[in-house]
Formats: C-alpha cells, structure tokens, sequence
C-alpha cells in the first residue's frame, strides 16, 4: 500500500462534492427527514410518547451518522477507482452504515417499544437479514479495487492486461475465464438481487405476518400459514438467483458465461413470481364464507411481462458478442444498463503516482 | 443502449406498468364499494308452488361502478335435506354486467317436489323440516383476467306447508243427508300462502267397536283458517249404537297432496242421545 495515494493531487473535488451530495440524501437527509415526519406526526396526533422519545435519540443518531458519512462519501468520490484512498473510505462507508443500522435498534429498546404500541416485530431478524446484504457491500469497495487497481497502476485506459486474444480461437467456452469478469459488478448484481428477492420480501412476510397475528383473527391464519410457505420457497428460490446473479454481473455483456446465467435466473425468477404471488389464488373464509380470488391471469401476464427478460438477454448477446469479440475480450467496467462513461482521470504514471 | 435491447426494455416496463394500471383500476372500485348486489325488493323473493314445483323468483340488483365490466356473473343455489343430502340445484344462465351500469338479474329456484323422495317431499309438505342452503357467486372482472367465487351457505328452517291437522271430535255432532243418518266430524288444517288457492284431497274413516266401517272423500279447498266438515254416513245399526249407549268410535282424517300423505287419527266416546 503507497500513503500517497492518500495525497490530495489524485482526488478531484468535484467528483468528491457529487459523491457527498449523494451520501447525504442517502444517509442524511432521507432519514432525518422520515424521523422528523415520524416526530411530527406521533406529536400532533397526540402518539404515544414512548415512540417519540425514540424518535428523538434516532435524531441524534442520524445527525450524527449522517454527517460522518457524508463526508465519508466526500472522500470516498474524490479519490479514483482502484485507489488504496478509495479503497479505505469505501470500507469505511460500508462498516459505518451497519453500525448505523445497528445503532438505531437502540439496543432493543425500538422493537420494545413497537411491540407494546404497535405490533410484536423482530427487528434483529430484519437487521440479520439486513446485515446479509451489508456484507455485500463490504465486498464491493475490495471488488472494485481488484477490478480497477490495474487500470490505475497502468494508467492507460486498457482495461486488462492480457493483451489481445485471437478471435478465431476463441470458443464458447472461454467466455467463462475468469479474467474477463469484473467483481465489482457480480457483487452489485448480487447484492441487488439478494435485496430485492430475498430481503425485502422476507421483511414484507415478517412485516405482514406481525401485523396480521396482531388482529388476532382466527380466519386469517391459512393466509399467515401460505405466508410461512412463501417465505421458505422465497429464501430457497432467492439464494441461487443471488448466486447466478453475481455471474451475470460479473462477465461482460456479449459473452455466454453472462447470457446463461441470466436466462437462468429470469426462468427462477418466473417461478418466483408465482410462488410469492401465491400462484394466483387467495383463499379466505371468513364466518362460513369461502372467498375465492383468482388472479392467476394478471400473474401470468406479470410474468410475461418478465419472461421478455429471456428475448432482451439473448438479444444482448447477439448484439454485443461481436463487439466484445472484436474489442479484444475485455473486461465490462462500466454500469450494465447505461451509457459507457467517459474513463476516469487516468493515474498518473507509476513513477509519479505516489505523492508524499 | 443498443436500439433493440432499450426495445425490449420499454416493452417490459410497459407489459409491468399495464398490469400495475389493472390492478389499481381492479381493486379501487372494490375499495370504494363500486360494486354491490342485492335484491331490488324483498317483498318479491317470497316463494310459490306452481304446480309441483317450488318456485322463487327475485330480481337481484348488481350496480358495477368499476371500470370493466362485470362477466359471467353466476349465481347458483344448492338445497340440502338435514342430511345433507342435495334436493335440488339451481343455477342461472351466466351474464354479464356492463361498467357503469346497474342490472337486474332475475334469478330463479325451483324445486320440483316430485325430484324428491316420497320420505323428503313428506316431511317438506306435511312437518316442515331443517334445510341446508348453499349459494354460489362466480364472476370475473378486469377482461376476465380475475375471478372471483364466493361460497356461503346456512341453514334454513322450512314450515310445513299442510300442517295442524286437527280432528275436532269435540265437535262432531250426527245428522242427516239424503234421508241416511250421518255423523259429521269436522277438522281443521293450516294452508302456507305458498298453497293457498289450492287443493287437497281428505279421506275421512269412521269405524265403531262392532266393525262398522265407513268413508268419505272430499276436496279441500286451502285457505286461511280452513274448518272442513266430513259428513261420514251410518248406517242404521250404527246409528242406533250411538245413540243408545257409548260407542267407542275412531275417525282418522288423511291428507293427500302432491302424492304424499298424512293422517290423524282420533278415538272417543260419544253418547247422542240427546242429538248432536
């Protein structure tokens, strides 16, 4: 590790300002303000006054936090990608913000107290879960570090080493070496994909499922008991679409070693639509009453709109095979879905890189 | 983005966001209460005998204040004996209800009786019983993308619809007809509306202690408080037997209608001397 890539000569200002302005939203502004929301709503609406006691320390928390990562974010846009600087302030922003998830439990003070005003919720089940996709983002600072360290080191634009690879003998096959995939991006796909199949979806179920126990219905329970079942077939459909998800991420567009594990989890994640969506049928009863919705048509056209998935990634490969073939199978550094972006400013040469 | 790729995008976000429009233009009108039904008139669901089939006829008022219409609306009924048993089904022709509009359905049960055992359509003429009535809604909604079924039942107490048979011997008194003595024994019933401005049939039977034996049939027409009189003719020896000395006398009065029977039956002692 070179401290002088802690000099403020590689960082930029300006990317660093940007980075902060989105740090704050994030860490912030958002949620000082769904607490200030929170504060104001419990004190006009006469609340309990346990939860804006809460409210309050959850105040401190976030001003505090919030600011800290803030400029943290500073720091962490200013320096460039593939900087032992960036590297330090992306590891930081990430441990920082599962303290800060943490310490808004406030020590299992929020779950006592929403459980005796609201509903008995699991809050460290939420943070566990939550914590899963925190790791990821641990991850992802070291993963873009390893993807964009050789870039930064040559400082040329190349985006590998390799050097170029003869078309003609390329095969299928090769798509999957390792060399061609960027880290960075399987982990985000990964961790996105976690978030959004698995997480969020076993916060909804838990969520529901407290709310819903709370009412104390006796007719609901074959709803809280599909609820259950839901929740198992999400974690155990959700797990291998995370897995395939890092794979997709992590080859660059045109290559089969992406086009396959994406039409694979497109296939999974149909069959995740209707899983969760309880295969388009509710049940209810309700005083001798059987309710019977079927919406199995809407669902199914829910997973057409999905399935057209399957026509965009072999569309993908089509397109960008020849491309990527012909731009002598680099690695995809930049974001899957936009435009490329111009290279960041380029390091400078080994010799003069290190500043003091 | 290469053209096709931003192609297909936009297509999945439009397949995404119409589902997303048809599921709030679905659910709003059921949150707002959009969609009701309901008779339009209680005093027209009352049942009624059209020959041997029982018979309700009720228009139901369904109001679609949805956005799409209301299709292959059905309403079905099922009847059950105590048992369980099916009596009969009913189920209308499907329809559909146009958005924004309300519609009468008239919708219909019959109950043949003759379907029934000899047992059950007894039981449902002449004691009333226990029923068990299961209604059936099916319909679809949002370009039939939705279906819905609604599935309740309960039960039902039936009243019978003969019911009360009373011999009034306490009332009988002896006369004459034709020149031939008779004793005359009347006897009360009740009618349901469902049968009144009918007919039943009654066998009145007089037998004394020595075997004397005699019949007499008549129509009874049924309405409200129905008092019959059954003129059964004696012949002159039992004639003389009641009004010599006590006579144990039987009259048992049975009911036909719709091929079913039901009977009561009554022994007394009389003594006419004194005329009736």
């Amino acid at each position: 590790m070179s401290g002088g890539e802690f000099s403020w000569k590689n960082a930029s200002a300006g990317r660093g300002a940007l980075s902060a302005v989105k740090g704050a939203l994030k860490y912030l502004v958002v949620p000082l303000f769904l607490v200030m929301l929170g504060i104001a709503v419990v004190t006009n609406e006469d609340g309990p006054q346990a939860i804006a006691d809460i409210l309050v320390e959850m105040r401190s928390i976030v001003l505090v936090l919030g600011a800290v990562l803030t400029a943290l974010s500073f720091f962490h846009g200013a320096y460039p990608k593939g900087t032992y600087s960036r590297l330090t302030f992306g590891l930081a922003i990430s441990v920082l913000v599962i303290v800060y998830a943490y310490l808004l439990l406030l020590n299992g003070r929020t779950q006592e107290v929403i459980g005796r005003e609201l509903f008995e919720v699991d809050l460290w089940l939420i943070f566990t879960l939550y914590f899963f996709t925190a790791i990821f983002g641990v991850l992802m600072p070291l993963g873009e570090f390893m993807d964009r360290r050789p870039l930064w080191l040559n400082g040329t634009g190349a985006t590998g080493k390799e050097g170029t690879e003869a078309p003609e003998a390329h095969r299928p096959y090769h798509d999957f070496r390792l060399r061609y995939g960027s880290l960075y991006n399987g982990l985000r796909l990964a961790r996105n994909t976690l978030t959004w199949s698995v997480v969020l979806p076993l916060i909804v179920i838990i969520l529901l499922e407290a709310g819903l126990t709370s009412l104390e219905v006796e007719e609901l329970d074959p709803l809280l008991s599909s609820l259950e079942d839901v929740a198992a077939v999400v974690v155990l459909l959700g797990l291998p679409m995370t897995a395939l998800a890092f794979f997709k991420g992590f080859y660059p567009r045109g290559s089969v070693s992406r086009f396959i594990p994406a039409e694979a989890m497109v296939l999974i994640g149909l069959y995740w639509i209707w899983v969760i969506g309880l295969e388009g049928k509710l049940l209810m009863e309700v005083e001798e009453i059987d309710i019977s919705l079927d919406y199995s048509g809407l669902l199914m056209l829910i997973m057409l709109g999905s399935g057209l998935w399957l026509v965009y990634y072999a569309l993908e490969l089509f397109l960008y095979r020849k491309e990527w073939k012909e731009g002598g199978f680099k690695k995809d550094l930049e974001k899957k879905s936009g435009k490329k972006k111009a290279l960041e400013r380029p390091a400078e040469p080994l010799d003069k890189a290190p500043q003091p | 983005m290469k053209l096709p790729l931003l192609a297909t995008r936009v297509g999945i976000l439009a397949v995404k966001l119409s589902v997303a429009v048809l599921v709030a233009l679905s659910i709003l009108p059921l949150l707002m209460g959009g969609i009701g039904i309901g008779l339009e008139d209680e005093e027209e669901g009352d049942w009624a005998l059209d020959g041997s089939t029982i018979r309700l006829e009720a228009p139901l008022m369904v109001s679609n204040d949805g956005f799409f219409d209301v299709t292959d609306l059905r309403v079905g009924f099922t009847f059950k004996d105590r048992d369980g048993n099916v009596l009969a089904v009913s189920e209308m022709d499907p329809v559909d209800i146009p958005a924004g509009r309300e519609t009468a359905i008239p919708i219909e049960i019959a109950l043949d009786l003759y379907d029934l055992d000899r047992q059950t359509r007894s039981d449902l003429i002449f004691n009333g019983t226990d029923m068990a009535f299961d209604l059936s809604v099916q319909a679809k909604y949002t370009w039939n993308l939705v279906g819905m079924s609604v599935d309740g039942g309960s039960e039902m107490g039936w009243d019978a619809l003969l019911g009360n048979l009373d011999v009034r011997t306490d009332m009988a008194y002896l006369g004459e007809m034709d020149g031939n003595h008779t004793v005359v024994v009347p006897f009360t019933l009740y009618a349901n509306d469902m049968v009144r401005d009918g007919q039943a049939l009654a066998l009145t039977e007089y037998w004394d202690s020595q075997g004397y034996y005699a019949n007499i049939t008549q129509m009874v027409d049924l309405s409200d408080n129905i008092w019959e009189e059954a003129a059964v003719p004696l012949s002159s020896e039992a004639y003389d037997r009641v009004m010599t000395g006590e006579e144990q006398l039987t009259v048992r009065v049975t009911l036909f209608f719709l091929d079913c029977s039901n009977y009561e039956e009554t022994t007394f002692t009389e003594q006419w001397g004194w005329g009736g």
